[in-house]
């Protein structure tokens, strides 16, 4: 079986957020206005968190690029009433839009905040990619692992994941190549070869989600 | 250009697997092709991938700009752009944004409201192409009619490939010696600093992909440096794109990105950078470390550089270098890790430490930005950081640093002497005699070679010295925000006829006469030679992506048409040359001769790929002997030739020595031919200017030699207590990007801030101070006062006033209008002695509860 998994290495990210605004523009999640920034409805299904350690001089900082982990045992999931989320067989966990009720259960059962509520009916824009579906007011939203490229490139035989097969925007747009796609259930998948590294880490494992995106410290 | 698909309804199910979708388990009814369908919307698209090149920042970055039904909705980086390497920053990839952004500046705009200021409606009213450029032409004939054509300045920024030919060429044929760059802002000091010391007047170019160990001063490599695209991905590479992990040293007065991220961060007291470097250069000498066979060495063996002691001349034999035992008895023997100690605020065992780990992890490099040199100091800075490459010997070596190459273009076969009348004639003769001075005194004896002192423009036309401007063109500039204390340029340029191409409305727009709007990039044509970083020549091919969406057009081809209404000589000039596109295909055909890497050899080829170039870098130090590339391998030896060549001159056979040296032409460009610790380019100003140089100085003895020159403050003496930086952040398209969402909403991400900016305050500081987290504060300066957010960054030294520049616009569209507050409101103007960097981290301020 394939199970898409991803590692983001953060001794080779740089912090630039290039992951962020290419999620923004591949996946036409949302932009926001200072109004809405203020009232906290920012959309961001690639976000930067940036952690201090001690104060000055004896001082580090941690920044992390934060996605959905497409957890094994996502609890997104299990508190949906209506079906609208759901894992898919190959390890995304996606959502259907058009059963959401925006009960906003899910966000609340995520432990990593990953989930996204459309406050207003999507404007139109000139930029915004056709191969994504306009949202409507009242829906949550999440990272796909950009499903649309996938999905096409299974239909058309393409070879999927990294280095040279297709990739989630974000991963593709790296410019210091922080992240790894690709299948965990293949030994020889870049994500395994690198997963041998004793460097990696899962985001709260005791929370028994296992996440499928796992950090190289 | 570039891959074109076209596709029907038919190939389109069929290569989205969806004509197939019962049998593909995995596809959901919320597949939006399926959802298409069922919404009996037409699936039939035509979809193509174009080449281009970014203009977020000068680095010159090639895109691919994905075109669905005539919409540009994804940039990605070019693979084929050695710059990109199919990557871009998030600037890059927020292009979109300004493309579609709908206040933007949709046709030609004439003011109605004579008066101008900040609370000025300027009632534009639209107007034709022709109508403006036809009243513009008037007015610039009459001006030149009056023998004023010198008043007319043109401000600029980045006019990049052929933007910066036919800008020049206007201002040459039109007559005015004011074509003012904004480079005074951005960072002159290094430059300078390379010209004073080795001859090159430019930034450096950085062999990252060789290098082990890297000592930068103030260079924001994963904010703001450029290329930054490039710089990012170099670093990623130096850390786990090979077997040797490379050593990053931050220097730098603040706790950024690149702080955070570097193996070690040495936070430096401001203005003391070049005090740094010569207490390295200090270890580096007495420890016996320096390159022997670039540097030379003493001539009795085992002779010692011992702290406090006099070496005498005639020990030392010098090989590629010039003045090192001036430059160690004036200025270095004394300086010693102590003493860079007492001055930078780093203890001297850290300093000696890392000046080791520098001499001896080879290849290293020694670099540096504005951090470093924008303060009065900052020129001599950078020539104190820049000696340390000469002294570790990696001027042109393997891992360490270069300069970029040009691109060999076919030159404009139009030339412009044939083409200046005697207007145009006389300006150019009075200002090389100097009876003509530019508006901002560039060239003059105060500044002889800074290339701009654009910050200075509105005081000298408010003084009426060396004159009053009557007109002012501005291309990617806007001086009534982006200067300290633009105050300044608000209040005296509202007397000045101003023409501005911005298709934003940007302050300079809002007192601007006419605005006559630039397509936006992904809507035109251009060259794009890229900055430097790599060595060897990149040119970009920047193509129009889509039509322009509104009735902007390509400001090149707009100063064209208005060189051809201005008539006379230089309308006979603009018409031969025809337009943009015309100048691009005439200078491709340099690339018949030189064909690119990727195949590249003309115009068609280059505007398909997006990109020209040509490795490898051509030249190479090892082992202290110059080689350049033969086209096998470095194996021709640049060595000094004297040739006696013989020639017959009315009839008479004569004799000539030819010197020829490949080294001083080609690398090293100074007096000496060598890397030069005693400069003979400021030893050779005038006495006048060398008076008025030594007359700035607090040190005039060391004018000549990479030397610490005590800093200067504004708000010193009055006592402010804090010091103001105001940094780029990575999210800043370099003052142009607060109306961007994508950028907005991610602004701050080190202090997890968007859609504002801030000033960041360590937390002892601002617990002292009576200050919280998000409280609104005042920072005070000797210029003035402003209020903004406060916010807590852990990692910032105390004496640190941290305050990003990006907002406080009064208009630019309605995302960025009234957001945050522009620092270069409270900033004094102050200029670096010799390359008149201005002096952006001078400052000092006091803050407290608004």
């Amino acid at each position: 079986m394939v199970r898409y998994g991803m590692v983001i290495d953060l001794d080779r990210c740089v912090g630039c957020a290039a992951c962020a605004v290419a999620c923004k523009a591949e996946n036409s999640v949302t932009s926001s206005t200072p109004e809405d920034y203020k009232k906290r409805r920012l959309m961001e299904w690639n976000r930067m968190v940036t952690v201090f350690k001690g104060k000055y001089p004896n001082v580090s900082a941690s920044i992390m690029p934060l996605i959905c982990n497409h957890c094994e045992h996502p609890p997104c999931v299990k508190v949906c009433p209506v079906d609208a989320t759901y894992k898919r067989e190959d390890g995304l966990v996606l959502q259907r839009y058009e059963r959401c009720i925006g009960c906003k259960y899910c966000m609340v059962a995520c432990p990593y905040q990953q989930r996204f509520f459309n406050f207003y009916e999507q404007e139109e824009k000139d930029y915004h990619n056709p191969d994504v579906p306009k949202r409507i007011s009242g829906i949550v939203e999440k990272c796909t692992f950009c499903r649309h490229r996938i999905d096409k490139a299974v239909a058309e035989g393409k070879k999927i994941g990294s280095p040279d097969g297709v990739e989630p925007a974000c991963t593709q747009a790296c410019p210091a190549r922080t992240r790894t796609f690709g299948d965990l259930d293949d030994p020889d998948s870049e994500v395994s070869k690198l997963l041998r590294s004793r460097r990696n880490y899962q985001l709260r494992p005791d929370l028994g989600t296992e996440p499928q995106v796992y950090y190289l410290d | 250009m570039a891959l074109e698909l076209k596709m029907n309804r038919r190939t389109f199910l069929k290569a989205t697997g969806v004509a197939g979708a019962a049998t593909v388990g995995v596809i959901s009814f919320d597949q939006p092709v399926i959802k298409a369908l069922a919404q009996g919307m037409e699936a039939v698209r035509e979809e193509k991938w174009v080449s281009s090149v970014c203009i977020q920042c000068p680095a010159g970055c090639g895109t691919k700009v994905r075109v669905v039904n005539g919409k540009a909705v994804k940039i990605e980086g070019n693979p084929d752009h050695p710059y990109s390497n199919g990557k871009l920053c998030p600037k890059g990839y927020a292009g979109l944004q300004l493309l579609y952004d709908v206040d933007r500046v949709k046709s030609p705009l004439k003011r109605t409201n004579p008066n101008k200021g900040q609370n000025e409606d300027p009632k534009f009213m639209e107007v034709s192409w022709d109508e403006a450029l036809n009243d513009i032409a008037a007015r610039l004939n009459k001006i030149r009619n009056e023998g004023k054509s010198h008043t007319v300045a043109f401000l600029s920024g980045r006019n990049q490939g052929r933007a910066g030919s036919v800008w020049g060429t206007f201002t040459t044929l039109y007559g005015t010696p004011n074509n003012i760059g904004h480079s005074s802002i951005c960072a002159d000091a290094s430059k300078k600093a390379r010209l004073c010391i080795d001859g090159t007047d430019d930034y450096c170019a950085y062999d990252w992909e060789n290098c082990n160990y890297v000592l930068n001063f103030g260079g924001a490599t994963l904010e703001a440096w450029r290329p930054t695209n490039l710089m990012l991905q170099k670093w990623a590479h130096m850390r786990r794109g090979r077997p040797v992990r490379a050593k990053q040293v931050m220097i730098d007065t603040r706790f950024s990105t690149t702080a955070i991220k570097a193996d070690e961060w040495l936070p430096v007291k401001p203005g003391t950078d070049g005090a740094l470097a010569l207490g390295i250069a200090h270890v580096i000498l007495t420890e016996g470390l320096w390159d022997r066979s670039f540097v030379g060495d003493f001539k009795v063996k085992g002779k010692k550089f011992n702290h406090g002691e006099t070496v005498a001349k005639e020990d030392f034999e010098e090989t590629w270098t010039y003045g090192l035992i001036d430059w160690w008895n004036n200025v270095l023997k004394d300086f010693g890790a102590n003493k860079a100690s007492d001055i930078t605020g780093i203890p001297g065992e850290r300093i000696t430490r890392i000046a080791k780990e520098f001499a001896t992890t080879k290849p290293a490099i020694a670099a540096g930005e504005r951090g470093a040199g924008a303060h009065t100091n900052g020129t001599y800075n950078h020539m104190a950081i820049h000696a340390l490459n000469a002294l570790v010997g990696n001027m042109f070596a393997v891992g360490g640093v270069m300069y970029q190459m040009g691109v060999p273009y076919a030159s404009i076969s139009l030339k412009d002497a044939d083409y200046m009348d005697d207007v145009a004639k006389k300006v150019d003769k009075d200002f090389k005699a100097h009876t003509l001075a530019r508006i901002d005194e560039a060239k003059s004896d105060e500044w002889p070679i800074a290339s701009n002192v654009y910050q200075n423009v509105p005081d000298h036309h408010a003084k009426g010295d060396p004159y009053k401007l009557g007109m002012m063109f501005t291309y990617y500039t806007n001086p009534l925000f982006s200067m300290p204390n633009p105050q300044r340029a608000r209040e005296a340029f509202k007397d000045v006829f101003i023409v501005e191409t911005s298709s934003y409305l940007s302050e300079t727009a809002l007192y601007a006469d006419y605005i006559l709007p630039d397509a936006y990039y992904l809507e035109r044509r251009q060259d794009m030679a890229v900055y430097a970083s790599t060595g060897y020549p990149v040119t970009g091919f920047r193509a129009q992506v889509i039509q322009p969406i509104y009735n902007n057009r390509d400001s090149v081809d707009v100063i064209i048409d208005l060189g051809k209404r201005m008539g006379g000589k230089m309308g006979e000039y603009f018409t031969k040359l025809g337009n943009h596109e015309n100048m691009l295909r005439e200078i491709s055909k340099g690339f018949e001769k030189t064909p690119g890497d990727n195949g590249v050899n003309g115009f068609d080829s280059w505007a398909e790929k997006g990109a020209w170039y040509k490795k490898p870098y051509l030249y190479r130090l090892s082992n202290g002997k110059f080689y350049e590339w033969d086209g096998t391998g470095y194996n021709k030896e640049m060595k000094k030739k004297e040739e006696v060549k013989k020639e017959v001159k009315d009839g008479k056979e004569v004799e000539t020595k030819v010197i020829t040296d490949p080294v001083k032409d080609k690398l090293l460009k100074t007096k000496s031919g060598k890397f030069e610790f005693r400069s003979s380019k400021l030893e050779g100003f005038t006495d006048k200017q060398k008076e008025i140089l030594k007359s700035e100085l607090k040190s005039p003895e060391l004018f000549a030699y990479p030397h610490y020159e005590e800093p200067q403050f504004a708000g010193k003496d009055e006592g402010f207590p804090l010091h103001m930086s105001s940094p780029k952040m990575i999210t800043h398209a370099e003052g142009r990007g607060a109306n961007v969402q994508w950028l907005q909403e991610r602004f701050g991400i080190v202090v997890g801030r968007g859609w504002n900016n801030w000033v960041e305050l360590n937390p002892d500081t601002a617990e002292e101070l009576g200050i919280k987290n998000g409280d609104e504060v005042w920072v005070e300066s000797p210029i003035g006062k402003i209020k903004v957010m406060a916010v807590i960054n852990p990692g910032n030294p105390p004496w640190m006033v941290v305050f990003p520049f990006e907002h406080g616009h009064w208009n630019y569209g309605r995302y960025a209008k009234g957001l945050g507050a522009n620092p270069n409101e409270i900033m004094a103007n102050l200029s670096a002695v010799i390359s008149a960097q201005s002096c952006t981290n001078a400052t000092m301020v006091k803050v407290y509860p608004a």
